[in-house]
């Protein structure tokens, strides 16, 4: 293991964070693609009928909540940071894949 | 733990810092190339998108226009001095302070759908105030120059700390560079490239904190050293953080937010069906970013870093680890790219904030005739201004935490009579204009006796009973769906501000 990568498990992160980049890079691309092809198109859509705003904001800050006390939990609980943010990139990563199909 | 040495990088030199600047911007200039080209060809374009950001792009630039230097380096900073209970009083409310704007997000773009600004909307809603215009402009703009200045500062912070590099050189380049691609694309910049930022404030930080867990002795050593020392590090429950800066930083994250003029243009640039769970998922996505880099903080804790060794600023500790842990030097580099790109992403979001309060709320009223072309040029020279006075006021060397905190106070002050101007008919200008003026004449005497807690609270108390007493005692009420009537301010020909007649409460 060259001390570049500094240990196996930087390296699978590496790998994964890679892997997670590709899709995201390509569906943000998609989503500016589009945003050019229909950039004359009336906003005539449905208005804003989002019906799960509370009960998405209460889990959200449970979660937070949990993530951050979990640390106190023992050692490995500290890899849980690394985890949930490759997580957040593949979740936002979802949203544009959602604005292309959409 | 004592076998890890902390020394800085031998391979690290005050040359570096400015390429890396530089190599950042010139990706990001490519991005608004295109994005100018494709997308960018009239005012509204440049200060609103057109109205045009789809789910995707605003939930990743919101993200990214959130991630302050603060949400990087604070979080790690108030974890080193609080433990967990700091990291929890930082990032709790910065992410529920996101998705506390969905309610007003979405009640501003069903009663005033073709808005831009804060004043636009103060100005409409009250009849031609002036007064509460002029007091809101200059909050606006106020509060846009001082993230401006904050996330400069955060970007010499960096750059000087890990690299050596000259902070005034540093800031100089980085305010160039942002206002170089700013300049070209406005609003779409702002969203594209932090769509971009999003990326690096997810992925690299975790890279970066498995391989310093690993640098610093492990997950194992590093938890056992925290715990050792015996001061509830590991407790989210610590009253101190709370009463020391979470109760205070938790008011004033709520007011950039819900009175940010900077939220506000995005909730009036998404596509109408998106604008509730944009909010609500750039919120929750923000929460993993503070959450994972926070843990910067335990590893100061864990290997016994000074508040002296960092210069009696702890925002230096992730700076700090990360250059002298003997990492590889492409972790380093990728460390500042994470910060420069949070600070860069809040840059331009400020820009453009400052050019949409300009054009819409100081060119518009004074030349209502003028030409699209001559609006584009002039949608841009509030940026430039804007620089200029940021990299004047860097250049003097205020201090980080108090600049933000003090911005943050003054902001409280307008927060609940903006809300009440949204949601109660009976809501009156003076109630506005005199609830804004006494809150900060009372509440900041009170801050500077009583401290940040009491100050805050003071202002809101203030601000909040004097709309309410006035609006009582008034008689009418305005038709808040009479707000439909705002045209575009950017078309030609539009007349900036119409006056729009209250009625008799009950009338509608």
């Amino acid at each position: 293991m060259s001390n570049q990568f500094v240990s196996p498990v930087t390296l699978v992160t590496i790998v994964i964070g890679a892997i997670i980049a590709y899709f995201y890079l390509r569906f943000m691309w998609g989503a500016l693609v589009k945003s050019v092809r229909t950039r004359n198109d009336p906003d005539d859509g449905p208005g804003d009928r989002y019906h799960h705003s509370l009960i998405g904001a209460v889990i959200s800050v449970i979660v937070s909540i949990a993530s951050i006390a979990i640390y106190g939990a023992g050692p490995l609980f500290l890899y849980w940071g690394p985890i949930l943010a490759l997580l957040a990139a593949v979740a936002v990563a979802y949203a544009l894949r959602d604005e292309v199909n959409t | 733990m004592e076998s890890i040495t902390l020394a800085i990088n031998p391979l690290l030199n005050s040359r570096q810092g400015i390429p890396i600047e530089i190599g950042i911007g010139l990706v990001l200039l490519a991005l608004v190339y295109y994005i100018k080209v494709n997308l960018v060809s009239s005012t509204k374009d440049f200060v609103i998108a057109n109205r045009k950001i789809g789910f995707g792009f605003g939930v990743a630039g919101l993200i990214s226009i959130w991630t302050w230097a603060m949400a990087v380096m604070m979080s790690a900073a108030q974890t080193y001095t609080y433990g967990l209970s700091g990291l929890f009083w930082f990032t709790v409310p910065n992410g529920l302070a996101v998705i506390l704007v969905i309610p007003f997000a979405r009640k501003i773009r069903s009663i005033m759908p073709n808005g831009y600004t804060i004043p636009e909307f103060v100005h409409a809603r009250f009849g031609g105030s002036k007064f509460a215009v002029t007091v809101v402009v200059l909050g606006a703009l106020f509060g846009s120059l001082i993230e401006v200045i904050i996330n400069i500062k955060g970007t010499s912070l960096v750059i000087s700390n890990v690299f050596g590099t000259d902070p005034k050189v540093a800031a100089l380049v980085g305010l160039a560079v942002v206002l170089a691609y700013s300049l070209l694309g406005g609003l779409w910049a702002s969203v594209s490239t932090s769509t971009l930022s999003t990326l690096l404030h997810t992925v690299p930080p975790a890279v970066i904190i498995v391989a310093v867990l690993h640098q610093a002795g492990g997950a194992d050593a590093i938890w056992h050293s925290v715990a050792a020392q015996h001061h509830n590090f590991l407790s989210v429950t610590r009253g101190d953080a709370a009463t020391g800066f979470g109760i205070t930083l938790a008011l004033g994250l709520i007011t950039a937010t819900v009175a940010g003029q900077e939220y506000w243009q995005v909730a009036w640039a998404l596509k109408r069906k998106d604008v509730s769970r944009t909010f609500l998922w750039a919120g929750a996505l923000f929460y993993p970013i503070p959450i994972c880099i926070g843990i910067l903080g335990l590893v100061g804790i864990a290997l016994h870093v000074s508040l002296a060794t960092l210069g009696g600023d702890a925002a230096a500790i992730g700076p700090y680890l990360i250059s002298h842990l003997n990492l590889p030097i492409w972790i380093v580099i990728l460390y500042v790219v994470v910060i420069l790109t949070a600070c860069y992403s809040v840059i331009d979001s400020a820009f453009t904030a400052i050019s949409s309060v300009f054009v819409v709320d100081i060119v518009k009223p004074i030349a209502p005739k003028i030409g699209e072309r001559n609006l584009f040029v002039w949608a841009k020279i509030p940026m430039a201004i804007a620089a200029a006075v940021a990299a004047a006021v860097v250049l003097t060397g205020a201090d980080f935490v108090t600049i933000v905190l003090t911005t943050y106070a003054i902001r409280t002050a307008i927060l609940i009579p903006l809300v009440l101007s949204l949601f109660w008919p009976r809501m009156t200008g003076a109630g506005f204009v005199w609830g804004t003026i006494a809150a900060i004449a009372i509440g900041m005497p009170v801050r500077a006796v009583y401290g940040e807690l009491w100050g805050s609270v003071t202002i809101l108390f203030v601000s909040a009973i004097i709309p309410i007493v006035l609006g009582l005692f008034n008689s009418k009420s305005i038709d808040l769906s009479s707000l439909r009537r705002v045209k575009d301010a950017t078309e030609e020909g539009a007349i900036a501000f119409p006056v729009l007649a209250p009625q008799v409460a009950g009338a509608e």
